[in-house]
C-alpha cells in the first residue's frame, strides 16, 4: 500500500517503470527456465518438458533430477541479482522463507510457482543454512 | 547466423507461448533488430557457454534482456570488467546489484579516496553516470514548498558551495559480525568512507524554495533504475536534519565530479547518518507533510526494534524504527589483519573514530584480550561529522598470537560493546575491531 502510494508521488519514473512491466519479466524468466534445457524449472513433476524433449534447443541433455534444485535456485534467482549474494548468506529456514517471500511479494518475482519456492527453500537451507561455511 | 535466426524464432515462440503480450512482442523484435543493443556486452559468452548455448544464442538472449534484463550470471562478467573501473582492490561482494567494500588496511588515508569508497548500491547504475554525462540532468525540490525549484547541474553549481570531510557509512556495515547470521550484503568493516565532499547546503535550497509549516520530512529520488519489478530506492531524513549546516548536496568527491558509483552527477551527503540517507544519482527531493513511508522507510528495511530483541527473533513491524545516525565505533587500519611482527619491536597502530551525532572523547587499545588499556592519541576532525583519527603503539615481549583491539568512547561515556547486540537484518554493527599479529622471535 505504501509503496503504491509513493509510485504515485513520482509520475516520471512511474512511467518508466511501466515499460518493463513484472509480466515481461517473468515470461521472460519462464522462456529462459525453458531455454536452458532445464524442463524441471518449469515442470516440478520433473519430467522434460515435452515440446522441448522432440526438438531440443541448442543445450546440453536434461540434467538429472539431484541437479533441478540448484538449477531452480540459480535461473530464478539470477533473473535479477547475481548469485553471489545469497551464497554468502547462512540463514535458518524461517530467514529464508522471509527473504523469499520479499522476492516473490516485494520485488516481483511473482512467477516462481509456491511448488518451486519450496524446493529452492530447501536447496537454500541445505547449502547456505546457519551450519554452512 | 543461422543459428542466431533459429534461436530467435524458437524464443519468439516461448515468449508467445508463454502469453506475451503485443507490446512484448514488439520490444522483443524491436530490440533484435538492433545491432547496437548487442555490442559492448563482453565476457558474456563465456558463462553462455556455461549454461551450454552457442554464440547465436548469446546475442539473442542479450538482446532479449537489454539493459538490466541481463540475467546477474552473465552480467556479472560485464560489470567486473567494466563497472567498477576505479575501485582496485575492492571487495565485491554482489556484482548485481553492485556492492563492494575495502578491508580497513586500505581504509588508512585521513580522508578517504574516492577508489577506496565503498559502493552500496540497492539497484543499477544509471547510464548518465557511466558516462559522466550531466546533458539533460535537472534537480526538483517540490512539496510542501512556496516556490518548487528545478536546477540545472550548471545552476546548482553556481550558488554558494560548503565543502566537509563527512562520514557515510552503510546502515548494515558490521553485518558479518552478527550471530546468528542475519540476511544481507555481509558487511565486515569497511562499508565506510570519509571523503572531501563539495555542494550546496541542503538548508540552502530549502531556505529558497521557501519550506511551509507542515513540512515533516524530505523524500528523496534517484536515477537509478530499479532491479526487476523492485520500486525506486528512496529514503529521507527529518526537516530538522535536512535544515543542519552539514547536510550537503553534493557535486563534487575529493576535489572531482563524483564517482560513477557514488553517485555522478549530485547525491545528497547526510553526514553522520546511515548511508541509505545519502541518496545517490539524486533527481528529485520531495517534501512531504509526514514521515516519509517509501518501501525502504517502512517493514524492516532500514529499521531496527524499539527494544532489544532475543538473537535470532523477528518482533512484529509495529515495533520497528526507522534508522537515523550511527553510534560510537573506531577502526584499526594499520597493522592490517594477520601482521607478522618479531618481539621487541614496536609496531605502529593508527586508525580512525567516529560517532554520528555525538563527539569521540577517547580511543584505547589493548592487546591482551582487554586485560589492560592505554590511550591512543586522538587527533580531532577536521569538521564536525569527519573522522577522528587515533595514533599509538604496541609491542610484544613473547612470541605468541596477539589481537589488538581499539575501543572508541563518546562525550556521553557510550563506548563500543564487546559483543555485537543483534537485530533483525544486522544493522548498526559497532564491536570492537580486533587485530589478529603473529609474533616470532
Amino acid at each position: 500500500m505504501s509503496e503504491r502510494r509513493f509510485c504515485g508521488l513520482w509520475p516520471d519514473r512511474h512511467s518508466v517503470r511501466a515499460a518493463i512491466p513484472g509480466g515481461f519479466i517473468a515470461v521472460v524468466a519462464t522462456a529462459m527456465s525453458i531455454l536452458i534445457g532445464n524442463a524441471l524449472a518449469a515442470e516440478p513433476n520433473g519430467r522434460p518438458h515435452k515440446s522441448m524433449a522432440e526438438n531440443p534447443p541448442e543445450v546440453e541433455t536434461a540434467p538429472n533430477v539431484e541437479a533441478a534444485p540448484k538449477k531452480l535456485f540459480e535461473t530464478h534467482c539470477s533473473a535479477c541479482h547475481s548469485l553471489e549474494l545469497p551464497r554468502s548468506q547462512h540463514l535458518d529456514r524461517d530467514t529464508w522463507r522471509w527473504v523469499m517471500d520479499d522476492m516473490v511479494n516485494k520485488y516481483g518475482a511473482t512467477w516462481i510457482t509456491e511448488k518451486q519456492q519450496e524446493r529452492i527453500l530447501d536447496y537454500l537451507v541445505e547449502h547456505y543454512g546457519p551450519q554452512s561455511q | 547466423m543461422k543459428k542466431s535466426l533459429e534461436v530467435h524464432d524458437q524464443l519468439r515462440e516461448l515468449l508467445v507461448e508463454n502469453g506475451a503480450s503485443g507490446d512484448d512482442l514488439d520490444r522483443f523484435d524491436t530490440v533484435m533488430s538492433r545491432r547496437r543493443f548487442l555490442a559492448g556486452l563482453g565476457g558474456g559468452g563465456t558463462a553462455l557457454s556455461l549454461f551450454g548455448f552457442g554464440a547465436g544464442a548469446e546475442m539473442v538472449l542479450q538482446g532479449l534482456f537489454g539493459r538490466g534484463m541481463i540475467p546477474a550470471a552473465w552480467a556479472a562478467e560485464a560489470v567486473k570488467a567494466a563497472q567498477i573501473e576505479g575501485k582496485p582492490g575492492m571487495i565485491v561482494h554482489s556484482p548485481r546489484p553492485v556492492n563492494g567494500e575495502f578491508p580497513p588496511h586500505l581504509l588508512n588515508d585521513d580522508v578517504t579516496p574516492t577508489k577506496r569508497h565503498f559502493v552500496r548500491n540497492n539497484g543499477l547504475v544509471p547510464q548518465r553516470a557511466k558516462e559522466q554525462n550531466p546533458q539533460g540532468w535537472m534537480l526538483t525540490i517540490d512539496g510542501e514548498v512556496r516556490q518548487p525549484l528545478k536546477l540545472s547541474l550548471e545552476e546548482l553549481m553556481q550558488m554558494p558551495s560548503a565543502t566537509y570531510q563527512a562520514c557515510i557509512e552503510c546502515g548494515g556495515n558490521g553485518r558479518a559480525n552478527f550471530n546468528p547470521p542475519v540476511r544481507g550484503n555481509p558487511w565486515d568493516r569497511g562499508a565506510i568512507g570519509c571523503s572531501e565532499w563539495k555542494g550546496v547546503p541542503l538548508r540552502d535550497l530549502l531556505q529558497r524554495a521557501g519550506l511551509k509549516d507542515n513540512a515533516v520530512y524530505t523524500a528523496h529520488e534517484g536515477e537509478d533504475p530499479p532491479i526487476g519489478a523492485a520500486p525506486p530506492f528512496s529514503r529521507g531524513i527529518p526537516i530538522d536534519k535536512a535544515m543542519e549546516a552539514h547536510t550537503l548536496v553534493a557535486y563534487q568527491m575529493n576535489g572531482e565530479p563524483l564517482h560513477a558509483m557514488n553517485g555522478y552527477p549530485v547525491r545528497v551527503v547526510v553526514p553522520g547518518w546511515i548511508g541509505s540517507a545519502s541518496q545517490k544519482w539524486l533527481t528529485g527531493i520531495r517534501i512531504r507533510d509526514e514521515v516519509h513511508d517509501s518501501e525502504k522507510m517502512t517493514g524492516y528495511s532500514y529499521r531496527i526494534p524499539e527494544y532489544p530483541v532475543p538473537p535470532g527473533t523477528r518482533p512484529p513491524e509495529s515495533v520497528m524504527k526507522i534508522l537515523t545516525a550511527w553510534q560510537i565505533k573506531s577502526l584499526i587500519t594499520q597493522p592490517a589483519a594477520d601482521t607478522k611482527a618479531n618481539t621487541g619491536k614496536r609496531i605502529a597502530v593508527r586508525g580512525h573514530a567516529w560517532a554520528g551525532e555525538n563527539t569521540v572523547d577517547k580511543v584505547l587499545i589493548s592487546t591482551d584480550y582487554g586485560v589492560s588499556w592505554k590511550a591512543a592519541k586522538l587527533t580531532q576532525p577536521a569538521n564536525k561529522y569527519a573522522w577522528y583519527h587515533f595514533d599509538s603503539d604496541v609491542s610484544f615481549d613473547e612470541k605468541g598470537y596477539y589481537e589488538i583491539w581499539a575501543r572508541a568512547f563518546d562525550q556521553r561515556g557510550n563506548a563500543q560493546p564487546f559483543r555485537q547486540p543483534w537485530n533483525p537484518k544486522g544493522y548498526l554493527g559497532n564491536v570492537i575491531h580486533r587485530v589478529p599479529v603473529f609474533v616470532d622471535v
